[in-house]
């Protein structure tokens, strides 16, 4: 599971910088896409990073109870200003965020949510009747994201080539 | 006691990030924009998008291109136009005057 959730997400984060470079080199101009496209390139980075970091952690038991609590904590909150972050940043350059950014910005939040949900569920009141749900939405969400990024990016490609089409015609 | 403390800083982290999102999503960069910091292109853009025209992943040349042509195909946008054609307050003018 931890294999399949690391190589999941190494995928994810393989896959969006190709579309962003893709997308630069035939759309070369700073959008709300771009922007978004970026720090959940960046949040993917530290989400694996404090994954591997966690479980080195958990190897000493010690720790482990920590471990619960930044793994959801972390998550969350990393996530959370992930979408400040795109946020200001759009409202700062005033740009509108198109129905992919928007999309994307979204599943932030509810991946957010998620974790806090989880998280009461787990250590606050300890019922733990959410694991299934979390583990099988997590992954979802993430192959969502990617979906959307890939979407995006196949629609541009198509104008380009169109664009390109018809400046050969010309 | 901490885990509450912990949950609690992270939903009002959660709720400050939802507000910002909000926020983003209702830009309305028609109000908001000065005219200084409005280029061509993205005066194009809006105008385009305020006759719907939609040029959504073309580049920033071909809206101002269009945008031109628009304005030279129909009379009464040009005889509204003075000197810049794709400037702010004739594209607020002519949404307002739509």
């Amino acid at each position: 599971m931890i294999e399949y959730l690391l190589s999941f997400s190494k995928f994810a984060v393989l896959v969006n910088i190709g579309a962003l470079v893709l997308y630069q080199f035939i759309a070369p101009k700073k959008t709300a896409f771009t922007i978004i496209v970026f720090i959940t390139i960046l949040l993917s980075v530290i989400h694996i990073g404090l994954e591997i970091v966690l479980f080195k952690i958990s190897e000493n038991e010690t720790f482990s109870p920590l471990v619960k609590h930044l793994w959801y904590i972390g998550f969350a909150a990393s996530d959370f200003i992930a979408v400040s972050l795109c946020a200001i940043k759009c409202k700062k350059n005033n740009l509108k965020l198109d129905r992919v950014s928007q999309f994307i910005l979204f599943t932030y939040l509810a991946f957010g949510f998620i974790q806090l949900v989880r998280y009461a569920d787990r250590i606050v009141i300890k019922t733990d009747v959410l694991g299934d749900v979390y583990s099988s939405i997590i992954p979802a969400l993430n192959l969502g994201v990617m979906v959307a990024v890939c979407s995006s990016l196949i629609i541009t490609l198509f104008y380009f080539l169109e664009r390109i089409i018809g400046t050969a015609n010309d | 006691m901490i885990e509450c403390i912990l949950l609690a800083t992270c939903l009002i982290l959660g709720i400050f990030s939802v507000v910002r999102y909000i926020s983003a999503n209702r830009i309305d960069s028609k109000k908001t924009i000065s005219t200084d910091k409005l280029t061509d292109s993205y005066a194009a853009e809006l105008f385009l998008e305020s006759l719907d025209v939609n040029l959504k992943y073309s580049d920033a040349k071909e809206k101002e291109k269009r945008a031109i042509e628009i304005f030279q195909e129909n009379k009464a946008v040009r005889d509204l136009n003075r000197t810049n054609i794709v400037k702010y307050k004739n594209i607020i003018y002519l949404k307002k005057s739509a």
